[in-house]
């Protein structure tokens, strides 16, 4: 698809007041991606209504700028907080905290919000240049592959486990016995609800993910009585990266990028996947892997630039196939469908001025967003300077809020308070979180694929080592899986030689 | 109870239910996995790694019982006294009690004085030592707990309790 359509399309929004809706999407999205127990998701179902209004292409578009608005604004409370603006802002806690802590937050929301920028970008510029065929590749993914691939994922664990793998490893399985609570899958078993209705359909995701991680992180914040503040003073001075350090992280940045694209295109898969893979890869390839988890801008470039590619990639199968990439192109779905559209490969034939302006609404989000976020940098970091007693009680309200939102059940409530103790319990274990979070993501997606696939191949294994694509993905995994173990065992072998040479 | 030790059996303790519970469920009705399946090998693997954690937990204490412990002397001691004294548990496990009171009150009494009572009580709880005017408390927290209640319901379309 050439890019002069596209061009022209973005010239029709430069109109004012379009610029106006879109600006005001772009805010919206970015503070309701902002606070914890509230998502993108949330932001565009919310905003839904308000496009009725509107032609297809402006309803649309403005749909899109609260997406990325709310993609890119999850990484605010993540770095400030520690707590997930969205899910697909899980990786960014892991460094971005630390950097904060550290008195760096102005420098780590600078180049969280570059990166999540350049993501959004790369995507935007993939899907206009390649959506069919990267549409084709995301479909020869069958279940075989889907199950090869959320094997890889779950590999992340053992690079997510820090010191202990061991701990790391009991933190994702019980993530993976959290995610198998509810109805089984395939045959509707009800599987560990104790008799309850409420857990017929298993745990919400937002509950689980915000308890564990926003508010088991208030109640430690509560501890430290002393401390009348969450974050020290920030150091504004050079918060942007200067030319030379951005060339550092262009290479980690496209390849993350790429990675929240693939993973995007994959229906069924959406940014927290794509931020988590990305992390592990950039630490893997990373000069210094050991300063990962302490502060290293490497992991918020990863993060952001693969969890903004996915919005350019789930957008692939959306319009080309009209199946949605995840969740939130599931909601643009429905909207493009209450405006009489189709979406599949009749779209590009007969609305192709409809494409083109989606086309171009990604790329004025992109600029949008990075403006307002860049400009709002001082108000978010001073937002911080609230006294601790202020704060944290106005943080857990809105994940009440948040988490009762989703269903309209006091249960959900509940559900983020009990997770928000066994968060805190876990981490005064040295027990990591991210492996938990991992496997409740990922387990009903291994299951469910590989029970899927054995029905399809009549109980055989065979696809998944004959399948080129699964078997790829299934040594990447186990590669994935054994090398922390194998460095871990000749660093302490190297170590033990260096002993005895000493003594 | 070493807390390595303790968290070990407690994780084994879950995964032998975990394994022992699945044998309520049917084993297949007509795919070639079964309800059964992941859950035991969830639980059967949780076992193994909590027992590992554990066998490494007293192996390393043993080795450390030959050796004098690291922050054992004088400034250990006062160091570890230190840290302890900034953190006060009783503050986290007060804020836990206040979110269960609100989750019991929010469908009892509503979102606003639920909401107010909460925010109130609680911003004087993680004041600490420093004293509070009880009226600049409650003015923060009934502006709060409105602005929620307006952008929720009233903005957002979120039907709130």
């Amino acid at each position: 698809m050439s890019a002069g359509p596209v061009a022209e399309a973005i010239q029709v929004f430069l109109a004012p007041d379009l610029l106006l809706w879109l600006l005001v999407g772009a805010a919206a999205g970015i503070l309701i991606g902002a606070l914890p127990g509230l998502t993108a998701v949330m932001a565009i179902t919310i905003l839904l209504p308000f496009t009725f209004t509107q032609s297809a292409e402006r309803g649309l578009a403005i749909l899109i700028s609260v997406y990325t608005g709310g993609m890119s604004g999850g990484l605010i409370s993540a770095i400030l907080l520690r707590m997930p603006g969205t899910p697909s802002s899980i990786a960014t806690t892991f460094d971005g905290y630390p950097m904060a802590q550290q008195g760096r937050a102005a420098r780590a929301m600078g180049v969280g919000i570059l990166a999540s920028f350049f993501g959004t970008v790369v995507g935007a510029l993939l899907l206009t240049l390649a959506a069919p065929p990267l549409a084709r590749f995301a479909l020869s993914f069958g279940s075989f592959e889907y199950f090869a691939l959320s094997l890889l994922a779950l590999s992340v664990m053992v690079s997510l486990s820090g010191k202990s793998v061991l701990k790391g490893l009991l933190s994702g399985l019980l993530g993976l016995w959290i995610a198998s609570i509810g109805s089984d899958p395939v045959e509707a078993v009800p599987r560990f609800t104790l008799g309850l209705t409420e857990l017929q359909g298993g745990l919400a995701l937002l509950p689980v993910l915000v308890g564990v991680f926003a508010v088991s992180q208030v109640l430690r914040e509560s501890e430290h009585v002393n401390k009348a503040y969450l974050l020290p003073p920030t150091n504004y001075r050079g918060f942007l990266p200067s030319l030379r350090e951005l060339r550092a992280h262009v290479g980690n940045a496209i390849r993350s990028a790429l990675i929240g694209v693939y993973v995007g295109a994959l229906p069924g898969t959406g940014g927290d996947v794509a931020g988590l893979l990305a992390y592990d890869w950039a630490r893997r390839r990373s000069r210094h892997p050991e300063r990962f988890g302490q502060g290293a801008e490497e992991g918020v470039v990863a993060s952001e630039s693969a969890n903004n590619g996915v919005i350019g990639g789930a957008l692939i199968p959306t319009l080309t196939l009209g199946i949605p990439g995840n969740a939130a192109t599931a909601i643009l779905l429905a909207g493009l469908t209450i405006h009489g559209l189709n979406p599949g490969p009749f779209l590009f034939r007969d609305h192709k001025e409809l494409v083109y302006s989606v086309f171009a609404a990604v790329f004025i989000s992109a600029f949008l967003v990075l403006v307002v976020q860049l400009l709002g940098i001082r108000l978010f970091v001073g937002a911080l300077q609230f006294p601790k007693h202020v704060l944290l009680p106005v943080v857990l309200m809105f994940c009440f809020l948040g988490s009762f939102a989703l269903n309209n059940r006091i249960f959900d409530i509940w559900v983020l308070i009990v997770f928000g103790v066994l968060g805190y319990v876990l981490e005064r274990g040295g027990f990591p979180l991210g492996p938990l979070v991992l496997g409740v993501i990922l387990g009903p997606i291994a299951e469910n694929h590989l029970r899927i696939g054995l029905m399809t191949s009549m109980g055989s294994f065979t696809p998944l080592f004959a399948r080129p694509l699964s078997l790829a993905i299934l040594v990447l995994a186990v590669a994935s899986f054994l090398s922390p173990l194998v460095r871990e065992w000749q660093q302490r072998r190297a170590a033990c030689r260096k002993g005895a040479a000493l003594a | 109870m070493r807390s390595d030790t303790g968290f070990g059996l407690v994780f084994a303790v879950l995964g032998l239910s975990i394994v022992v519970s699945t044998f309520t469920l049917p084993e297949r009705l007509f795919d070639f996995v079964g309800p059964r399946v992941f859950p035991q090998v969830i639980g059967t693997l949780m076992f193994v790694f909590a027992a590992a954690l554990i066998v490494k937990d007293i192996r390393s204490h043993r080795l450390l019982a030959g050796q004098p412990a690291y922050g054992s002397g004088e400034a250990g001691k006062s160091e570890a006294a230190a840290q302890a004294g900034e953190r006060r548990p009783a503050v986290a496990l007060l804020l836990l009690l206040l979110s269960s009171a609100f989750a019991l009150a929010l469908p009892r009494i509503g979102f606003f004085a639920s909401s107010l009572g909460f925010l109130a009580v609680s911003m004087m709880v993680l004041r600490g030592p420093r004293p509070a005017r009880l009226a600049h408390v409650a003015t923060l927290a009934v502006l709060l707990a409105g602005a929620m209640y307006l952008s929720f319901e009233k903005l957002l379309g979120v039907m709130l309790p």
